[in-house]
């Protein structure tokens, strides 16, 4: 089974405890030790790790920029949704969509902002929307994505309303515009497998939680296990420990393993110690 | 089976969320939508197919025959939605705090209303938080003497914009927008209050407060604290961390987890110390957007409402907290001891 590195330890967030948060919040406010743990990751074989535009990621991907000396693949995840809701909090939802106009701003041409603009006043949604992606996605351009997975908070909100325009559209330009693998997460694949074969779309690449405790298996484990078997895309399997609830690292991998078409899950480790566990015993 | 159609009035982070929810259970639809401001109400009409937009909640509500109307605006446009909605008798859902004051409360509560109420004060619906009920309820560890308790979140660093940080709109600052977590928990857990004693203080924002600190009396517990901030850096979520003191044991309970300490051995609990994680206490959902508890918040709802049973936090027990805040704020100002006065 390959292994890929998930992220939520770098940017200070555990399901079990926010003490726990808060200690690896301070392990990784220094960039170098996000660094020597990804590094050793690649070193014991996993195959590829999480990122997105958490302002500590991105000081993370100019640092391995620079350092780089090991290779690894990057599944990105977009977009910041954490961060929008903070900045929504402060400043609204307008001062929300002009922090937006502004960074694509500064981070690519004065053209954008302009372009922007222009879009909001002819309510052009579907290109506000493929600008801010493309402006979430602009500073991993020159790395190598091997997939582009929206967030499960968006995913599964679209899902609820079936806006199922959208994610035709998002399919589209990720695969075409930005050449990339369209990806999505989702805490509910039931609904996710059941609109988009109702919806008449292949199925996408799609990561979701698969343990052996049901813990976010929505609806129930028993559904979510036959999902699985018939699903004919790709599966990244996610939160495979149950977010601290399964106790056996072991148990965790058998369950996988039952499901013969799993080939990838997604783990969160924040020491040596912890990879070569988890390697053990999924490798 | 009919489905019950259900109208969202307003569509920031929560109507969003509970739109979506009711939209994807079995016993509801999503049938409508309100949203004041034009460029969200048009991409609305562009994306959500088979849902009517209106961008006057009036008009929505003269013109629809709903079952259900979900208010999820700045609070001091609830009082006036309520009003109408009740004027349609509708079963009514309002996102946390019900109101802007107690004396908007008591306009509502005062009105006789037969259908179904509820507040979304969804800590209500959490695993970790029923699971510390329970043992407070069947007297697990015996009687709860004291307990201490803090709600934090890095949120605020910075004068903030918008209508949560305009008094007149919100009714306060992180004592209405988070404390009101907090004080309904504790309505829920512990009981009624009967004085407070409390005082705050503004450092980021000048017109509401950023940190609270409150003791408190209940009827039943003999004692209790809560400090509170919005301003309290390494909070990435918020935190509402509570330490009780039974006779014979303690217990820490947050959204993740529940610690207990208990001098012996009983039905359920080890004696020594046990943890429980939130991941063993938390039930299946049909279907999770931003937490299983909105979801389990939404579906009581529906199931008082096809069952004609009470929720449990109606817009009666939910006035409870604005209450106890208006005291709150009563206590900062005159720097005195307050009663709660929970007299509709």
């Amino acid at each position: 089974m390959d292994l890929i590195l998930g992220h939520n330890q770098f940017i200070g967030i555990s399901h079990i405890s926010e003490e726990k948060s808060r200690e690896r919040e301070k392990k990784f406010l220094n960039i170098k030790n996000i660094y020597d743990t990804v590094e050793k990751a690649s070193e014991l074989g996993y195959k590829g790790m999480i990122i997105e535009t958490h302002p500590r990621m991105l000081n993370f991907l100019e640092y391995f920029k620079k350092n780089k000396n090991f290779d690894i693949d990057f599944y990105l995840q977009v977009p910041y949704v954490q961060g929008y809701i903070q900045k929504m909090n402060e400043k609204g939802l307008s001062g929300l969509v002009m922090e937006i106009i502004k960074r694509g701003g500064i981070k690519t041409s004065s053209s954008l902002i302009l372009t922007n603009i222009i879009n909001i006043a002819k309510k052009d949604y579907s290109s506000i929307a493929t600008s801010a992606l493309r402006l979430e996605v602009a500073p991993f351009m020159d790395i190598k994505i091997k997939a582009l997975f929206l967030h499960n908070v968006l995913t599964d909100l679209l899902l609820s309303l079936q806006m199922q325009e959208i994610f035709i559209k998002y399919i589209e330009y990720v695969e075409d515009k930005l050449r990339i693998k369209p990806g999505f997460i989702t805490l509910n694949f039931q609904l996710f497998k059941n609109n988009f074969e109702k919806w008449g779309i292949s199925p996408p690449l799609v990561m979701t939680p698969i343990n052996p405790i049901g813990y976010d298996m929505n609806p129930s484990q028993k559904a979510i296990e036959d999902c699985i078997k018939k699903y004919n895309g790709e599966i990244i399997a996610m939160n495979v420990l149950g977010g601290g609830g399964v106790s056996s690292i072991n148990e965790a991998c058998s369950y996988l393993k039952s499901f013969n078409k799993i080939k990838s899950c997604a783990v969160g480790a924040s020491s040596e110690k912890h990879l070569r566990e988890l390697k053990e015993v999924f490798l | 089976m009919k489905k019950l159609k259900v109208g969202v009035i307003g569509t920031g982070k929560m109507g969003l969320l509970h739109a979506g929810i009711f939209n994807a259970l079995e016993k509801s639809v999503l049938y409508t939508i309100s949203e004041k401001k034009k460029i969200i109400a048009i991409f609305l009409k562009k994306y959500l197919s088979g849902v009517n937009i209106y961008q006057n909640y009036k008009e929505m509500l003269e013109k629809e025959d709903l079952d259900i109307v979900v208010i999820t605006t700045p609070v001091f446009l609830h009082r006036g939605m309520i009003i109408d909605a009740m004027e349609h008798n509708l079963n009514i859902f309002v996102e946390k705090p019900l109101v802007i004051s107690g004396d908007e409360c008591r306009m509502i509560s005062n009105k006789p209303y037969e259908n179904k109420t509820m507040v979304g004060y969804c800590r209500r619906f959490m695993g970790t938080y029923n699971f510390a009920k329970k043992i407070i309820e069947n007297s697990n560890l015996g009687k709860v003497n004291y307990f201490s308790s803090q709600l934090f979140v890095a949120q605020v660093f910075n004068r903030g914009k918008g209508w949560l940080y305009n008094p007149l709109m919100s009714g306060g600052g992180v004592l209405m927008d988070l404390g009101s977590h907090a004080i309904d928990l504790f309505h829920y857990l512990f009981g009624d209050i009967e004085t407070v004693q409390a005082f705050g203080e503004s450092i980021f924002n000048k017109k509401v407060e950023d940190y609270v600190s409150v003791n408190m009396k209940f009827k039943d517990v003999s004692r209790g604290s809560l400090q509170l901030s919005w301003s309290v850096r390494n909070y990435r979520l918020p935190e509402f961390k509570i330490e009780i003191h039974f006779d014979e044991g303690v217990i820490i309970v947050t959204e993740k987890y529940v610690n207990i300490y208990s001098e012996k051995e009983t039905d359920f609990i080890k004696k020594g110390w046990s943890t429980y994680y939130k991941q063993n206490l938390t039930k299946d959902v049909p279907i999770n957007l931003g937490g299983h508890e909105y979801t389990l918040e939404d579906l009581h709802f529906l199931n008082c409402i096809l069952e004609n049973k009470n929720t449990i936090c109606d817009f009666r027990e939910a006035a409870k907290t604005n209450y106890v805040i208006d005291k709150i704020y009563s206590s900062i100002e005159k720097e005195r001891i307050e009663t709660i006065d929970y007299a509709v």
